[in-house]
C-alpha cells in the first residue's frame, strides 16, 4: 500500500512539474530545420575598425558609466573592453575560439562571480557568427535558431534582411535580450538585457 | 654627403631635445620651491582639456574633450563636452553626476573618483608633492620638466601605476598629466587655454 501511494506521488509530482514548467517554445512557423547555414552578424566584424560606444551598465542597483571597445584583432580573435569616462581601464577580455581570457580587470570587480558573468555576456554581445539549426517564420520576418555557450539562441530578421535581435534561450526562458539598432554595419546603439541577474547595458555609438 | 650631415646633426639635436636627464637634488628643491610659490595664492583656475587614452591593441587614442574648473575652496567640476555631455562636480565629499541632463549625487565613498579629483587638483595646483604619498624624480625634458610620481601606496597602485606632470619652463601649473596604468596602458590629459585666478560663477559647482 505504501509502495503504490509513493509511486502515485512521484508520478503525480512528476506530471505537474512537466506541466507548470512548460518548455520555451518559438513564436513562429517552422519553415526549415536541419539547416546548413552560417549567419553573420555585420556588427563587430570588421577586422581592424575599432568600435567606440558610450554607455552605461546598471546591475544590482549600481550603474557605471564609461566607454565600450570592440576591437576583431584577426579572424579569430576579438578584445574587449571598458573603461570609465576618465580614461581608466575596468576590464580587458580577448575573445579567441570560445575561450575569454581576461587581460585585466580592475580589483573592485575581479570576482569569480561577476567575471564569469562578464565573460559570458560580452562574448555573446561581440559574437558574430551563428551556425543555424532552424528556421521559424512569423509576419514576413524570420526567426533563426542556433546554439551558443552550450545554449539555444534566437536570431530575429526583419523584412530588410537584419538582425537586430539576438535572445539567448534556455529549456524554460529567455535568459538574455540583445538589440541592435542600426542602419548600415555599424549599430548606432546596443541594448543588452539580461533576464537571470539585474543586468543591463546601453551604449550609444561614439561620433 | 652635406645631406647626410644636415640629417645626422637634426637627428643627434632631437635626441638631445628628446633625452630626460634627471635634475639634481638642489635643482629639484629650486623647482619644488618655485611650483610651490606660484600656487600658494592660487585662487582659481578655468581651463580646457584634451584626454587621450592609448591602449596596446588600438591604433587610434580614444580622444574626448572638456573644460576644467578649480575653486580655491577644493570644489572641481570635470565637465566633457565632446563627443558626450557629462560632468561630474566635486564637492563637500560628495560627487554629482550630469549624464546629459540626467543628474545624479554619490556620497563620497566612491574611491576611484575621489583619488581622481585630489590627483587631478593636486597635480594641477602643485600639491602632489607629498613624499609620503609617492615616490618623486624630477626630469628636465627639452623646454620642460618632468615630474614622475609612483605611488607607494598599494590601494592606489591598483589603479595607477605611475602619474608623470609636465611643466613648461618657468609655470608652476601642470600642462599635461600623464596617467599609467599597470597594464602599460595610459591617459594623457593635456590642458589648454588654461586662465589663473579668473572670477568662476557659483553655479558652475551647483547641479
Amino acid at each position: 500500500m505504501f509502495q503504490l501511494t509513493r509511486a502515485y506521488l512521484v508520478i503525480s509530482l512528476s506530471l505537474l512539474s512537466l506541466f507548470a514548467c512548460k518548455s520555451y517554445q518559438i513564436d513562429g512557423e517552422l519553415v526549415s530545420k536541419d539547416v546548413e547555414k552560417t549567419l553573420v552578424l555585420p556588427y563587430f566584424n570588421e577586422t581592424g575598425f575599432e568600435y567606440l560606444y558610450s554607455g552605461k551598465i546598471e546591475a544590482y542597483g549600481n550603474s557605471l558609466n564609461g566607454i565600450l571597445v570592440v576591437k576583431k584583432i584577426s579572424e579569430t580573435q576579438k578584445r574587449v573592453a571598458l573603461l570609465s569616462d576618465f580614461g581608466n581601464t575596468l576590464m580587458d577580455f580577448k575573445i579567441e575560439n570560445g575561450e575569454v581570457e581576461v587581460n585585466y580587470i580592475l580589483e573592485d570587480l575581479n570576482k569569480k562571480i561577476i567575471v564569469k558573468k562578464l565573460k559570458k555576456y560580452f562574448e555573446l554581445l561581440v559574437n558574430s557568427e551563428y551556425q543555424v539549426e532552424a528556421i521559424y517564420k512569423k509576419e514576413g520576418e524570420n526567426i533563426y535558431t542556433s546554439k551558443f555557450q552550450s545554449k539555444r539562441v534566437k536570431l530575429h530578421e526583419n523584412s530588410s534582411g537584419t538582425i537586430q535581435q539576438v535572445k539567448q534561450v534556455s529549456r524554460l526562458k529567455e535568459k538574455v535580450e540583445i538589440e541592435y539598432f542600426s542602419t548600415s554595419d555599424i549599430a548606432d546603439s546596443i541594448h543588452f538585457k539580461s533576464n537571470e541577474i539585474p543586468f543591463e547595458m546601453k551604449y550609444y555609438l561614439r561620433e | 654627403m652635406m645631406k647626410y650631415i644636415t640629417i645626422l646633426i637634426i637627428s643627434f639635436q632631437f635626441i638631445a631635445f628628446s633625452q630626460e636627464t634627471e635634475l639634481s637634488s638642489s635643482e629639484a628643491t629650486k623647482f619644488r620651491a618655485m611650483v610651490e610659490k606660484g600656487t600658494k595664492d592660487l585662487k582659481s583656475i578655468k581651463t580646457d582639456f584634451v584626454q587621450n587614452k592609448h591602449m596596446e591593441f588600438l591604433t587610434n587614442d580614444i580622444e574626448s574633450k572638456g573644460k576644467m574648473y578649480l575653486s580655491a575652496e577644493g570644489m572641481l567640476r570635470w565637465q566633457y563636452t565632446e563627443p558626450n555631455k557629462y560632468s561630474i562636480i566635486f564637492k563637500n565629499e560628495k560627487i554629482y553626476i550630469d549624464d546629459n541632463g540626467k543628474k545624479s549625487t554619490v556620497d563620497g565613498d566612491q574611491k576611484m573618483f575621489q583619488k581622481i579629483s585630489k590627483l587631478i587638483s593636486g597635480s594641477v595646483k602643485g600639491d602632489l608633492f607629498d613624499d609620503d604619498e609617492f615616490d618623486i624624480r624630477y626630469f628636465k625634458k627639452g623646454d620642460n620638466i618632468l615630474v614622475k610620481l609612483t605611488p607607494k601606496n598599494k590601494a592606489m597602485t591598483k589603479y595607477i601605476s605611475k602619474v608623470v606632470l609636465t611643466f613648461p619652463k618657468n609655470d608652476s601649473t601642470v600642462s599635461q598629466v600623464k596617467l599609467i596604468e599597470p597594464s602599460g596602458d595610459y591617459t594623457l590629459i593635456t590642458f589648454k587655454n588654461k586662465q589663473l585666478n579668473v572670477p568662476i560663477d557659483k553655479s558652475v559647482f551647483s547641479h
